[in-house]
């Protein structure tokens, strides 16, 4: 490494954001807290996964990563943009789901969640989907773009703008795919699965050309001086295909745990069935099972 | 099947048909039964071409230098033998299975489209016999994965290959009707209380199959369009002298070649996984994991197809990421085989035939599996691609991988099929001739590959001390084909001479054994409500309930009303009871 | 363990234990064969090497592999053949209704996945031995010759153009020479290959000097290797090229360096002496026609 390229000692301490992490935190913890004496259970699984989402969002906000990613390595930046918009926002939702929301969240925040409620309507309407699809195609494509991303990587006020919608846009795709919303309500929605495809399709058209296009297309990193010993287009490959293979991934581990849920409310559903209509059983049967 | 008007119908059915019969009524099928039949009866066939095409090449490597079969026959034998076994036998025998088995197994009494179906196979033929037309003029000869600029006009001038690119069409063209139908059908044709968590194993592979099969097929068939525009349109893209590229062809290719191989083992994944449980007399471990595996493997299988182009001009950053998504597979692959050793944990195994088929399944697919990790990782592959190692390989996963899928589910399938058992000493016999003639033709091809022997060389000269090893592998092929040969002796004299099997000679799990063997042509006369993933357990337990409770073991009258949950027909039209 | 009976279970019993002792056994043995497996087995159960360090490194990676998929088959047929004899159908015996365990699964799901990523490691760790050249023996700087990487400008390698066509080799040397069949190469001398193919595609294999390369017309591919003895490589074209394929042979010489420039020197001046002589011919043979043409219209 030459001089001046960011080393294993360069964390930054921007106070938004430790502010902000520190108060997530807490908010989990008191919501784990509500949750564990109302049941006496320990929910392991889901503290896991969400303390692992929000380290590895402090390792992208906070570590060398977002020093080297600033100016030096566009692979780097690329990976922290990967871990804020898909990694990161699925652990945080998968650590917040049933049975530790429902017993968790105060009274007050259950009944806005509720389908009845304005904000569980919302969150439960048909445009959610969509609409948050939509919403993480834009920032994916938007913040891509070459002009805008060098100008983000410069400009410490647009930057967290782009963290921040990054980060929100992959918390609502990961609602939707995740669907972690209690109650009644958890049937087995099969389109996630092809829900969760479209999204890694949006993700390629960003990494695919990265890999493929044998110039460089961010003069902010390819005119970087040379800290690592790569190039600057073997530098632009890598943050191609290391953003497509985090996706492939990703994509594999979230499609086969949506396919087991899916499974799963299925069982439950169909169960939930038979047990209602065996409790008609009394009542004669109108007519002789199909036989078309 | 009575075909007469009884005073009092046991079976009210809305309309009596007479049996079809002769030479015209299996022409014009529409009934799934037959169209499977046709299959695989159709497959078998060309599965004895191809067999007799590698016993043919076999014999021309087994000494050094030899002069059975020239260079340009021979490149010939191996085009016609690698599309052959892909193309005419691996992918419709499963297409014959699904047919006859996926409606029974999930209580529907035909296909969704039963029309579509018999035009599935009857393109499937017509594919096969263009392609062997070609044999009288010039066979294709630039391999079963026709590289350009091999395969292009300047190169391989014969119409031969052109046969070649018909029968892609009209098999993927059958194939991907073939698929459509099979979606529709699982997804809307369940029995009723069968959701998706109760669906059999075997319909998952079949399912993922035919969705595979539609995502990959349109790629293939513009692919080999447009080689054939290249050929004879003056069009240009894959010739480097104008602009095109070789190696465009080779990402179509395989593009679709990869997923193809998955479509080629899946459902015999999921027979394995209807035969275990079976025979050790337990569920099958973990059936969640599995039919998310199978779904699992499927979707990723789309993006590994670079793997076959290592050592092409290639980026190294693109070579690394299908390294990684390539061993990525082998997760949920691995995971499915430690499943179906944990179904055998603790059960009470039968050694029937059917269980050794799976059971050599289990340990040469995963010889064939581990072979494939060492090729995932491409320093590696550098060394082994297009030798011997791969060839041992692919047939490892091919031959002892679907081939032994295949021979398990005739021997699990033929009673219910026919009526009749297949002898078991045959079937044993059988067995271990093709288990130890496939190890001694294939294992030591690995090591053919390791000292240097590429694919694809008619011979070989004396002083690279490949001789011997060739010779074994020859060897070991006559004995396969003799396990192979007894098993076509076995069906042929069990279909006269075979034991009469009841509707459910295994006591097995799923609902096509809720029928007589051969089913009748409405496949059952009362369709049973569903109620776990092994709805013919739960069957005879409620029949050994009912006759404990009447304290007969037969009512010949209907049962009605009858009630919605759990109930079925007491009578089992035609044949008896198995408890 | 319970002593061995005459009784069916004791018998059972001694059949699960030797069948334990016979997987370990496998195991060790196998691990140990493997380890200790000396270059005598190249070409049996690891690939050839010996000509080049990149060959070297290749057979040693799959060396590694070689031993963690041996250990994975023995433990999965070694359980499946232990179960086929211990929960054989024995009579009263019922099979446990065991539906699956998700904790298990989840562990060996991990552990498989384990397994994979240190395999990726183990790799990504030797690949640049494998990829990138040797210092010439004069110590030149470390050039890579990937085919996305251009040879770093000044360095001490000799480059070889090799083309393939059906059905031979032809190597261009960079005095101008050329050769079929067989290219000379001095020793202790880091070489890249730029191969190229005038027809269809070919495949560069000569497996003691390292991997295969596609010769792909249209574009160019590159490898590399360092002999450091004498001696003679042969190897043969690796992807069908047509009929003759089995027949299109190479074949690497290594001499010392000061005989590869006399002989390539001697072969550029041999192959001007042929071309001088062809043109005499040449002109004779028109002048002859020319004369020819002057007599009958």
């Amino acid at each position: 490494m030459s001089s001046g390229a960011p080393g294993w000692g360069a964390w930054s301490t921007d106070p938004g954001v430790i502010v902000a992490i520190v108060f997530t935190a807490a908010a989990y913890g008191a919501c784990y807290r509500r949750a564990h004496r109302r049941t006496g259970r320990r929910y392991i699984s889901q503290l896991l996964t969400f303390t692992t989402g929000l380290g590895l969002l402090t390792l992208a906000l906070l570590s060398p990563l977002d020093a080297i990613g600033d100016r030096w390595l566009l692979s780097a930046h690329m990976l922290q943009h990967v871990l804020l918009a898909d990694i990161a926002p699925a652990l945080l939702v998968l650590g917040v789901g049933p049975p530790l929301l429902a017993h968790g969240l105060s009274p007050e925040l259950l009944r806005a969640l509720s389908p009845r409620a304005r904000l569980g309507r919302l969150l439960r309407s048909r445009w959610f989907a969509p609409v948050a699809l939509g919403l993480w195609a834009a920032t994916q494509w938007g913040w891509s773009i070459p002009v805008v991303f060098d100008a983000a990587a410069g400009n410490p006020w647009l930057h967290a703008v782009e963290h921040l919608s990054l980060l929100g846009s992959g918390l609502l795709l990961w609602m939707v795919v995740v669907d972690p919303l209690p109650g009644q309500g958890r049937r087995a929605v099969w389109s996630r699965l092809g829900y969760l495809g479209a999204s890694r399709a949006a993700a390629a058209v960003v990494c695919l050309p990265l890999t493929w296009l044998d110039r460089t297309l961010y003069s902010r990193y390819a005119d970087a001086p040379r800290g690592y010993g790569i190039s600057g287009l073997t530098d632009q490959h890598i943050a191609g295909a290391g953003m497509c293979l985090i996706e492939f991934l990703v994509f594999g581990v979230a499609f086969i745990s949506v396919f087991l849920d899916l499974l799963g409310r299925e069982e439950q559903g169909t169960r939930l069935k038979e047990r209602a209509s065996e409790s008609n059983r009394d009542e004669p049967a109108r007519e002789p099972v199909n036989i078309s | 099947m009575a075909t007469s008007l009884a005073p009092s119908p046991q079976i009210a059915t809305h309309r009596v048909e007479r049996e079809p019969h002769g030479w015209t009524s299996w022409v014009t099928t529409t009934d799934h039964k037959r169209i499977g039949i046709l299959y695989l009866v159709t497959c078998f066939v060309f599965f004895m071409v191809g067999g007799v095409e590698a016993l043919l090449m076999r014999s021309q490597l087994a000494v050094p230098e030899n002069t059975l079969i020239n260079a340009e026959h021979y490149n010939q034998l191996v085009t016609m033998h690698g599309t052959t076994m892909i193309f005419l036998f691996v992918i419709p025998v499963w297409a014959g299975f699904a047919n006859y088995m996926v409606p029974l197994m999930i209580g529907a009494r035909d296909m969704a489209f039963p029309r579509l179906n018999a035009l599935s196979y009857w393109l499937f033929v017509a594919g096969g016999v263009v392609f062997y037309s070609s044999v009288f003029w010039n066979p294709p000869d630039a391999g079963w994965f026709s590289y350009t600029p091999l395969s292009n006009g300047t190169y391989s001038p014969t119409a031969g290959q052109d046969t070649w690119i018909y029968l892609i069409h009209l098999t993927g063209l059958a194939s991907a009707i073939g698929a459509i139908n099979i979606v529709v059908t699982i997804a809307t044709m369940r029995a009723p209380g069968m959701g998706w968590g109760r669906l059999p194993l075997f319909c998952w592979g079949v399912l993922t199959q035919a969705i595979m099969l539609i995502v990959a097929i349109p790629v293939i068939a513009a692919a080999v369009t447009m080689l054939l525009t290249d050929r004879h349109f003056h069009s240009c893209y894959f010739d480097p002298r104008c602009g095109g590229s070789p190696l465009l062809w080779q990402h179509l290719f395989w593009f679709f070649g990869h997923p193809e191989v998955y479509i080629m083992i899946l459902p015999g994944f999921g027979v394995i996984s209807e035969v275990l449980p079976v025979f050790a007399r337990k569920p099958i471990f973990g059936y969640r994991a599995i039919a998310a595996s199978t779904v699992g493997i499927a979707f990723l299988s789309v993006l590994v197809w670079a793997h076959h182009m290592f050592t092409a001009p290639i980026p190294l950053v693109v070579l690394a990421f299908f390294m990684i998504s390539s061993m990525a597979i082998a997760v949920p692959t691995g995971v499915k085989v430690i499943n179906w050793v944990a179904t055998l944990w603790r059960g009470s195994i039968l050694f029937r035939t059917p269980l050794y088929f799976a059971c050599g399944f289990l340990v040469l697919f995963t010889l064939g599996g581990l072979s494939g990790v060492m090729l995932a990782i491409f320093p590696i592959d550098w060394q082994l691609h297009g030798s011997y190692f791969v060839v041992a390989h692919f047939h490892f996963v091919l031959v002892a991988g679907a081939v032994s899928a295949v021979m398990s589910a005739l021997y699990y399938w033929f009673p219910k099929m026919t009526g009749r058992m297949l002898s078991e000493s045959l079937g044993k016999l059988s067995f271990w001739f093709q288990f130890v003639g496939f190890l001694v033709t294939f294992g030591i091809q690995h090591s053919l590959g390791l000292s240097g022997m590429p694919r694809r060389v008619y011979t070989y000269n004396a002083d690279t001390g490949w001789g011997t090893d060739n010779l074994i592998s020859t060897i070991g092929a006559f004995i396969l084909a003799t396990g192979v040969l007894l098993t076509v002796a076995n069906v042929v004299r069990s279909l006269k001479r075979g034991v009469p099997a009841g509707p459910d000679p295994w006591k097995a799990n799923t609902l096509e054994w809720f029928s007589t063997s051969p089913p009748p042509a409405h496949n059952f006369d009362v369709i049973p409500k569903v109620t776990s993933v092994e709805p013919m357990k739960d069957l005879r337990a409620q029949i050994a309930q009912r006759s404990r409770d009447d304290g007969a073991l037969r009512t010949a009258r209907v049962r009605a009303p009858v009630s919605v949950a759990g109930a079925v027909q007491s009578t089992t039209p035609g044949g008896g009871e198995h408890v | 363990m319970t002593a061995a009976t005459r009784s069916p279970r004791g018998r059972l019993e001694l059949g699960s234990l030797l069948a334990r002792i016979a997987i370990a056994l496998t195991i060790v043995l196998a691990v140990g064969g493997l380890a200790g497996a000396h270059p005598a087995w190249a070409g049996v159960i690891t690939p050839e090497s010996g000509g080049s360090s990149n060959a070297d490194s290749i057979a040693g990676l799959y060396k590694i592999v070689l031993i963690i998929a041996t250990v994975i088959f023995c433990a999965v047929a070694g359980t499946l053949v232990f179960f086929l004899v211990r929960y054989r159908a024995r009579p009263g015996h019922v099979a446990s209704q065991i539906r699956g365990n998700t904790r298990l699964e989840i562990a060996w799901t991990g552990a498989a996945a384990l397994i994979l990523v240190v395999l990726a490691v183990l790799t990504f760790t030797r690949l640049h031995g494998i990829v990138t050249p040797a210092a010439s023996g004069d110590d030149a700087g470390a050039i890579f010759a990937t085919v996305d990487q251009p040879p770093a400008p000044g360095g001490h390698a000799l480059h070889i153009k090799i083309t393939g066509r059906q059905y031979v080799w032809r190597f261009d040397y960079p005095n101008g020479a050329y050769s079929y069949e067989e290219l000379e190469v001095p020793i202790d001398t880091t070489v890249v290959v730029d191969i190229y193919s005038l027809d269809v595609n070919h495949s560069w294999w000569v497996p003691k000097l390292g991997g295969k390369f596609d010769a792909i017309p249209g574009y160019v591919n590159h490898t590399w290797f360092k002999i450091t003895k004498p001696g003679v490589f042969t190897g043969q074209c690796a992807e069908l090229c047509g009929q003759h394929h089995a027949q299109m042979i190479a074949t690497v010489r290594a001499i010392p360096l000061a005989a590869w420039e006399s002989w390539v020197t001697r072969q550029k001046q041999l192959i001007a002496e042929a071309n001088a002589e062809d043109h005499l011919a040449r002109a004779k043979l028109d002048s002859q026609v020319g004369a020819a043409q002057v007599e009958s219209p």
